[in-house]
């Protein structure tokens, strides 16, 4: 299984990178992207992917000299890529892995953002996982995503 | 009857069952304090309080309401029930009635209603009479007709709002400032009731700053107010938008309005019957349906009566037959006839439905029947109707009137045909808006059975043929209802214009699915002269082309349409259009796909812009382009307009920025900056387009020169106040300057915060103005519309889409900060993962392991410990990333209206209060827009340093203090149950260690609350200047600099690249030579201490006399440096870049100067400038050296 992740922030990404390679077994190659440029023209260019483990807030260049912290954050770039690999016929599945429980303030919950990618996305979204390093219950959402994929 | 029986029916009598209000009010219970001594003693007025509430509970909304006239006059109950009538407005919304459900408010209000049905039948006919005296401008007559309303309903925010909006109308802004200020008065304490005044007579603002004010307020609402009051002030302060998506809940606000007065209590009610018209909420419907038929009896209103017909019970019709002479001779295309009969009426007064024909009749005539009043709305309404220039400012001047009346139900309908005609708003909220006109028209026109249930218009049509005879336009709905394409035949048609008769065919066709004979008919219509039929022939056709899979020709007619005149765009569905672009991304070649979306974009959301980004790239790849410039070569081919607008708003950042076309972001960049040079080579949109390379090459120059390690994460980009988007700030500004031309010294607001802002600069308070807000100080119209636009410059910095909120979720609240302070004891196994659903954390294995040794009693206490400790962690790092690091940005006044609320804790505070904005009020000079955005932005960059500080204090001190407690509770709890302590030696270790950790991640975090200084440089080359002026101009420019280079001080940089911009412009104005043959030298002499002196040369066509020339520039010698005449002239176009020069020099760097210019030969012209000061301008270096 060659998986991607893309997620912008180092420990977050650790922590996933390591509970994928302990708990499934079939894991190749995993290749992590932390811009929205560098994730899209990832898939663009590489069609191997088995699976993308997807933030939701990143920014739209890779850090760089020239960009400090890939320029200014983009809060839905995880719904851009989504929709990009919709536009391009990219299917890959994705499951989204976010710190936010809540966006836009307050006013959609994960939950309901979740419903609307599954209704919108339907062929590659797979689901949502609440990441929260204090609550280890990401793990066991994030293992039964990956198992309904593997299955 | 024996004496038995007859004791015995006497004693049933006696025992007759006591009625349930009886029980409550006779219980003694509630008079003696419950009949508990022991309890403490209860107000009278807390008794009365239990008596409300007792009735509330115990009844059931149809006695709640019956029951009104039993209780009108005891004494627990009477004030409620005569609100304000009295003339007291001291307890509106205090809660004399507690808090209730829908049903129970809703039978109270009714029930007050019919109580007081004399007085709300009275106020019906006194509001028509206001209403006509506003439309005739008698204004004086208005306002003693709201006397006369408030003497009769008592006052009422319906009355204060239409008051302020007649006295702001008629100029009289002092007056109503006096009256705000005694209704405030009169309010005591009452700090809702005034706020919520404050806002409602200053209603009738000047129009720029209207609908961008609006939303402004509405956001800050929504951000910053939660629960059933955020729904009160948006029903009650925020202009109405039906484009916007926001369901005011009722029950909250008739609650509320159940306190208030029995006008607001009326018109809240009727306002929740219209607003149920297309709720899908069953309880609701049935809800307002019973409170329009229980009230219908009681009064004669025919808003109730149109909600009545939509209910499909039949109100008593009544038909004019000068209405229906009016309507036919529309709808037979006699546009004169109709706007001479609207000429003959002497009032000038109309229905609203009838006003409505008038003015389409007036958009095919030119002909304004009006004057005054009507006849300003009558104009900017036609603008809409036709989409013509000033179109915009009519929309905002329409909408402005419409919120100031928006009581008055013939400003509603108004605003209902305004919202039809302005944006495209969905099919569903577009039928509604049809239906509200319907219900409100007081015109039972044969259009208005369009909207009835079936059935109903049959109904309709005999009471309508049995009063009005031989109308065309009965004939014509009468024919039309039924839907019929043989109904063409009728010998009806022959008789109406043949525009209007090709429209209503076409319609039929395409309901009948005869869409290729609608398509045909629609062709024709869309080329006529008529520019209404045609515009909405056009839209009817991008339709019939979408469902007959015809995309292609959709987008081109929409893109068409646009192209000739972009006020048409919000016509379109062109969310359909967008859906049918989608599909043809991977299939088209047509350039029509990129540019629908982007239309979408500009005018509409930002739900298409995923697709506009794809199908940039995908057309470019389609038609064999590689750089987005080159499609120039093909615009023979494709259309100039077409290929303008591709460049000029396709071509953009935002949509460019997933290309792969690009590698760096300065790819884009770069291929931007060529795109503006060609566009300012053609003339299109030039000064904002030199705005933008200026920008563009000055952040590359910056971002270059930056070389120090930057760990700030806080930014807030503040492009937004200058770009294409800044329009409603210069707007609001120059209003601003406007008024303060005006003398305000007399004001009581003026003259108590001048006071203050006095005092405190004695004080050297000076940078304390956002401490204090009057209370109580209602801003005149200059004060209110700078705090208004200020407010509004806040909410961007801080809300906008790139604002600080955006940066400070994103780069710390998204989970950066808590993994980071988590780390630190994670990272020593002195904290376990939480179980999510019993919110109790995990046994903590490691330790246990660790201190295998210890017994299990003793092990129990200790996991206590741990997960205490766990649990108190979470906690103070929940409350730093979700409470503290938030941002609140409310007015004072609205701020004091909700304590408590879910950003009480916010330390990114951003309210701001009347005396801080009159203090950046003193700071402007007379340096225009620029000059204002550059002390807006420094005030915001110290408002934000102030609350950087504060999140570091608070993070160094209180947030270290709890987390060191943390610790040191662990610990002593572990001590505490383990007395060897060299057993807990590794223990202690790690917490050491944990400690230390903690405190480098605190000073980490703290590192990144600075601002980011990407907009700042240290230092720059002159050269650097000259390039970035060099690109908006296109011009050659050689360099005679030194060798050594100078360097300049980094805060001038915008400032020269201004002054070379200024003058490489004025060489190619000037020179009378092409571009191509043009050039220009720079050049710079400095010796260390000496003058600094920049020269700017360039050829020009020969001059027949140098002396003749010269002479002819005495004019800017002599003005350069005049003060009062550079002011003057300054702000104006053409002629001026000298003097621009001076105030750049003079005022912005405040540096002392000279500047020489002239022809030194019959083909060279040259501008001089020295700088006697040029320790100012330039680097520390260069001067130490």
């Amino acid at each position: 299984m060659k998986i991607l992740i893309v997620e912008d922030q180092p420990v977050k990404r650790d922590q996933i990178k390591s509970f994928v390679i302990k708990e499934i077994d079939d894991v190749v190659e995993i290749v992590d992207k932390e811009s929205l440029r560098g994730a899209l023209k990832e898939i663009s260019t590489c069609d191997d992917y088995d699976l993308i483990l997807l933030d939701m807030s990143m920014p739209n260049f890779d850090p760089s000299e020239d960009v400090s912290l890939g320029g200014s954050p983009e809060s839905f770039a995880g719904k851009e890529l989504l929709e990009q690999m919709k536009l391009r016929d990219i299917v890959i599945p994705v499951i989204v892995i976010t710190q936010y429980s809540s966006f836009e303030g307050g006013a959609v919950t994960l939950g309901s953002l979740s419903d609307e990618f599954s209704s919108k996305y339907k062929e590659v979204y797979r689901g949502s996982v609440y990441f929260d390093s204090a609550v280890e219950s990401w793990k066991g959402q994030l293992l039964d995503l990956l198992r309904d994929i593997n299955e | 009857m024996s004496n038995k029986k007859k004791r015995q029916g006497n004693s049933k009598k006696r025992v007759k069952k006591q009625s349930k209000l009886s029980r409550i009010l006779g219980s003694t219970k509630l008079s003696s304090n419950l009949g508990w001594p022991h309890v403490v003693k209860l107000t009278p007025a807390e008794v009365s309080h239990q008596f409300r509430r007792s009735y509330f509970l115990k009844l059931t909304p149809s006695e709640v309401r019956s029951n009104i006239g039993n209780i009108a006059c005891n004494h627990h109950f009477s004030a409620a029930i005569k609100l304000t009538v009295d003339g007291d407005c001291s307890d509106v919304y205090k809660g004399i009635i507690p808090d209730t459900k829908l049903l129970n408010s809703l039978n109270w209000i009714i029930g007050l209603i019919v109580y007081h049905k004399d007085i709300i039948n009275k106020y019906i006919k006194l509001e028509d009479l206001v209403t006509k005296s506003i439309l005739n401008e008698n204004y004086d007559e208005a306002l003693s007709l709201l006397d006369q309303i408030d003497d009769l309903c008592g006052v009422s925010t319906w009355s204060i709002t239409i008051r302020g909006s007649v006295l702001s109308i008629s100029d009289q802004y002092e007056k109503s400032q006096e009256f705000l200020k005694s209704i405030i008065t009169k309010s005591n304490d009452n700090e809702l009731f005034k706020s919520i005044c404050r806002h409602l007579i200053n209603r009738h603002n000047d129009s720029s700053m209207h609908v961008s004010s609006g939303i402004a307020l509405r956001n800050q609402i929504t951000r910053s107010i939660d629960g059933e009051l955020q729904s009160f002030l948006i029903y009650k302060l925020v202009p109405k938008d039906f484009a916007y998506n926001y369901r005011i809940n009722y029950e909250d606000i008739l609650n509320f309005e159940k306190n208030s007065s029995l006008i607001d209590a009326f018109k809240a009610v009727i306002s929740f019957i219209s607003s149920a018209l297309d709720s899908e909420e069953i309880e609701i419907t049935q809800a307002a349906k019973f409170a329009a038929e229980t009230l219908s009896p009681h009064m004669s209103y025919h808003i109730l009566d149109g909600l009545l017909a939509y209910y499909g019970i039949v109100p008593d019709w009544e038909f004019k037959s000068t209405d229906f002479s009016l309507i036919d001779a529309y709808t037979i295309g006699d546009y004169v006839d109709v706007c001479d009969r609207a000429r003959r009426v002497s009032n000038g007064y109309f229905d609203f439905a009838l006003f409505e024909l008038i003015s389409k009749a007036s958009a095919r005539t030119g002909i304004n029947p009006f004057t005054g009043l009507l006849n300003y709305i009558l104009s900017n309404l036609v603008n809409i109707l036709l989409k013509q220039d000033g179109y915009q400012k009519s929309l905002t001047d329409l909408l402005a009137i419409c919120h100031a009346f928006s009581g008055i139900p013939w400003f509603q309908e108004l605003h209902f045909i305004i919202s039809r005609e302005s944006s495209f708003i969905d099919q569903k909220s577009h039928d509604h808006l049809i239906l509200l006109s319907s219900v409100y028209s007081k015109v039972n026109s044969p259009r208005k059975s369009e909207s009835f249930p079936i059935g109903l218009s049959n109904d309709f049509f005999i009471s309508c043929n049995r009063k009005i005879h031989n109308s065309i336009s009965v004939k014509l709905f009468e024919i039309l209802k039924d839907n019929k394409v043989s109904s063409f035949e009728d010998p009806v048609f022959s008789g109406i214009e043949v525009n209007r008769l090709r429209k209503y065919k076409a319609k039929i066709l395409v309901s009948n699915g005869m869409i290729d004979e609608a398509i045909s008919i629609l062709e024709q219509l869309s080329k006529c002269e008529d520019r209404i039929s045609a515009y909405d022939a056009n839209r009817l056709l991008v339709e019939a082309y979408i469902d007959t899979n015809q995309g292609e020709k959709a987008l081109e007619l929409f893109v068409c349409a646009a192209m000739s005149n972009r006020n048409v765009v919000l016509r379109f569905n062109s969310y359909r259009i967008c859906e049918v672009a989608k599909l043809l991304i991977n299939k088209s070649s047509s350039i029509c796909v990129p540019i629908a979306l982007s239309l979408h974009s500009i005018f509409v959301d930002d739900s298409y812009d995923s697709a506009l980004r794809y199908s940039f790239e995908k057309y470019l790849q389609t038609i064999g382009v590689v750089t987005p410039i080159d499609i120039v070569n093909k615009i023979e081919e494709i259309g100039k307009d077409k290929v303008h607008y591709f460049l000029e708003y396709v071509c953009i950042p935002d949509v460019m920025k997933l290309s792969f076309i690009f590698e760096t972001k300065q790819d884009i960049e770069n291929c931007r900056i060529a795109i503006c040079a060609y566009l300012i080579e053609n003339n299109i949109s030039k000064t904002l387009l030199v705005n933008e390379v200026k920008k563009i090459t000055k952040d590359q120059v910056i971002r270059k020169a930056v070389t120090q390690v930057d760990h700030s994460r806080i930014y807030a980009d503040t492009g937004g106040f200058v770009d294409s988007k800044s329009i409603d700030f210069v707007n609001i500004f120059e209003r601003y300057i406007k008024l303060n031309r005006n003398y305000y010294s007399s004001y009581d607001d003026e003259k108590d915060l001048n006071k203050l802002y006095v005092s405190m600069i004695d004080s050297g308070l000076v940078d304390k103005f956002y401490t204090l807000h009057l209370l109580g100080v209602s801003l005149n119209e200059k004060n209110s519309t700078f705090h208004k636009l200020i407010s509004m410059m806040r909410d961007e910095f801080t809300f906008g889409h790139k604002g600080l909120n955006s940066y400070l979720s994103t780069r710390i609240r998204h989970g950066v900060l808590p993994n980071t302070i988590r780390g630190c004891v994670s990272g020593e196994n002195l904290v376990t993962a939480i179980n999510p659903k019993s919110k109790i954390p995990k046994n903590n294995e490691y330790w246990r392991n660790s201190l295998s040794f210890i017994s299990e009693e003793k092990w129990e206490k200790i996991e206590r410990a741990f997960s205490k400790f766990t649990v108190d962690f979470e906690r103070i790092i929940n409350e730093i990333n979700d409470e503290w690091l938030q941002v609140v940005s409310l007015d004072q006044d609205i701020k004091s209206l909700q304590k408590g609320g879910a950003k009480d804790k916010a330390i990114f505070d951003y309210s701001i209060s009347n005396l801080e904005t009159y203090a950046l009020q003193k700071m402007l000079g007379d340096g225009g827009y620029d000059e204002y955005v550059k002390i807006v932005t420094s005030w915001l960059w110290r408002r934000t340093e102030i609350n950087l500080k504060s999140v570091k204090n608070m993070l160094s001190s209180d947030a270290s203090d709890r987390f060191i407690e943390c610790y040191t509770k662990l610990l002593e709890s572990i001590n505490s149950t383990i007395d060897d302590k060299t057993l807990l030696v590794d223990l202690h270790d790690a917490v050491n260690r944990s400690k230390d950790s903690l405190n480098t991640a605190l000073n980490l975090i703290n590192s990144w609350f600075t601002r980011s200084e990407f907009d700042v440089i240290k230092e720059f080359e002159l050269t650097t200047s000259v390039d970035i002026a060099v690109i908006p101009a296109s011009v050659k420019v050689e360099y005679k600099s030194p060798s050594n280079a100078i360097l300049f001080d980094g805060r001038h940089l915008t400032s020269f690249v201004d002054i070379f911009y200024i003058l490489f412009e004025n060489a190619v104005s000037n020179s009378q030579l092409n571009r191509d043959d043009l050039l220009v030298s720079v050049d710079i002499d400095y010796e260390e201490g000496a003058d600094l002196i920049i020269k700017v040369s360039n050829n020009c066509k020969e001059i027949d006399d140098i002396e003749v020339a010269n002479n002819e520039l005495d004019y800017y010698r002599k003005a350069y440096g005049d003060e009062s005449l550079i002011n003057q002239v300054v702000q104006q176009e053409g002629g001026t870049g000298i003097f621009k020069i001076w105030k750049i020099l003079s005022k912005d760097i405040e540096v002392n100067h000279s500047l020489e210019l002239g022809y030194e030969n019959n083909n060279l012209f040259v501008v001089k400038i020295v700088i006697h000061e040029s320790n100012r301008v330039l680097c520390d270096e260069n001067t130490n050296s």
